[in-house]
């Protein structure tokens, strides 16, 4: 973009070269490129900042935010630990009872198998998203989550209806017994992992606050600095600018007079708009003073 | 038609020449003079310019305290004796053509 800025400029003095205009319409056209892209491409303005640390909402929002960091981080802690486990036990209990129902004499001992095949694949992909601290709070990771405990529920649910032909022979005993435990630790995983998804959620909202809160103080530190003296550097370099369209002969005496113009204005507490108008004016009225200083030069040499 | 030796007698122009022939002893700094006249700083520069061209105005460097104090350097302006005399010439007939204006506007009216 700055590229972009300076070729319009350059550019604009070029086609001033070709049609032999005068030197200080050349410059009014280069700077008028200059402020032409400046305008169409606009950096992106930052947000507002909340208002100061002083504000009591602001503290409140901080010590809510260490709260609940302290208090989330132990459930974080069993969720980044103890569900992926959980979730490998619960694949392997799943895969046990679909081995199980395969040497099941029963009509439907192959459906069965079929869906406590499709649960384990299922558990093994919440595990792997689970141990992946990337994806272990993702909405899709939580989606499978509560697929999993809602499917392994309504199956174990489906086998207690048919209960009586299963507990005619060991292996459907078996099965029921490995499915009821699976129906349960997927029931656990579901409340605990819910509860703690919350929980980051809310951590990450706090976190958010947090880093606002700190942006903000920065904020307060930097007006702070600026009360205290410090020139905006924009309006430095618009100063600069503007010293950088004089002739070479006055340029140098014109940054420090305009530097020092801004520092006096910084030092008496002028505000970075009050600062930047005045830098804007003197940018404006460059061509004003180079053509004055022009005139004089015959009559007054540079000091 | 402005005459060579005379700078144009705008609004700006007679401000500062006022505010420099409040003091035309004492040496005063751009701010300050903008301070003092009401003027953005950007507007009092092509004028002090066009005044220290012209011969009525010096302008010099603050002695070294400023590096001291860890600031850029002020740049003093002061009106010479014949810019004392010519600004007040100046300014006088500026009075008078603005009160020869008012005039003529209150006879067009028919006021006078």
């Amino acid at each position: 973009m700055r590229e972009l800025k300076f070729a319009g400029a350059v550019a604009a003095l070029a086609v001033a070269h070709q049609l032999g205009l005068p030197t200080e319409t050349a410059v009014i056209l280069a700077v008028a490129a200059l402020i032409y892209f400046a305008l169409r491409h606009p950096r992106r303005s930052r947000a507002q900042d909340p208002p100061g640390i002083s504000d009591p909402r602001q503290a409140t929002l901080l010590s809510q935010a260490h709260a609940q960091d302290l208090g989330s981080a132990r459930d974080r802690q069993i969720i980044g630990q103890m569900a992926p486990g959980s979730a490998l036990y619960l694949a392997s209990h799943l895969s046990h009872a679909s081995s199980i129902a395969q040497g099941m004499p029963h009509r439907r001992a192959g459906d069965l198998a079929r869906k406590s095949a499709h649960l384990a694949r299922q558990a093994t992909a919440v595990h792997r998203a689970l141990s992946n601290p990337r994806t272990r709070h993702s909405a899709r990771t939580a989606a499978m989550v509560r697929s999993l405990a809602r499917q392994t529920s309504r199956l174990n649910s489906a086998t207690k209806r048919s209960g009586r032909s299963l507990s005619r022979n060991p292996a459907g005993r078996d099965f029921s017994v490995y499915l009821g435990s699976a129906s349960a630790l997927a029931g656990t995983l579901d409340t605990s992992y819910a509860r703690a998804h919350t929980d980051h959620h809310a951590a990450a909202r706090h976190d958010r606050a947090r880093r606002r809160a700190e942006a903000q103080t920065r904020h307060a530190q930097r007006a702070a600095r600026q009360r205290a003296g410090q020139v905006t550097s924009l309006a430095r370099k618009l100063a600069a600018l503007a010293a950088a369209l004089l002739p070479a002969a006055y340029r140098d005496r014109y940054i420090e007079e305009f530097r020092s113009d801004l520092w006096e204005l910084a030092r008496s507490g002028a505000s970075r708009r009050r600062q930047l108008r005045e830098a804007w004016g003197m940018l404006r009225t460059v061509l004003s003073l180079r053509r004055a200083l022009l005139a004089g030069r015959k009559r007054n040499p540079p000091s | 038609m402005v005459s060579r030796g005379a700078p144009r007698m705008t609004m700006p122009t007679q401000l500062v020449l006022r505010t420099l022939l409040a003091r035309p002893a004492e040496e005063m700094y751009g701010l300050q003079i903008c301070g003092e006249a009401g003027l953005p700083s950007g507007t009092i520069h092509p004028i002090l310019a066009r005044l220290a061209g012209l011969g009525w105005l010096v302008s010099r460097w603050e002695d070294t305290t400023a590096q001291e104090e860890g600031r850029p350097r002020r740049r003093y302006y002061r009106l010479t004796q014949e810019g004392v005399e010519q600004a007040r010439l100046a300014l006088a007939k500026a009075d008078a053509a603005k009160a020869t204006r008012g005039l003529r506007t209150r006879w067009v009216r028919g006021e006078a």
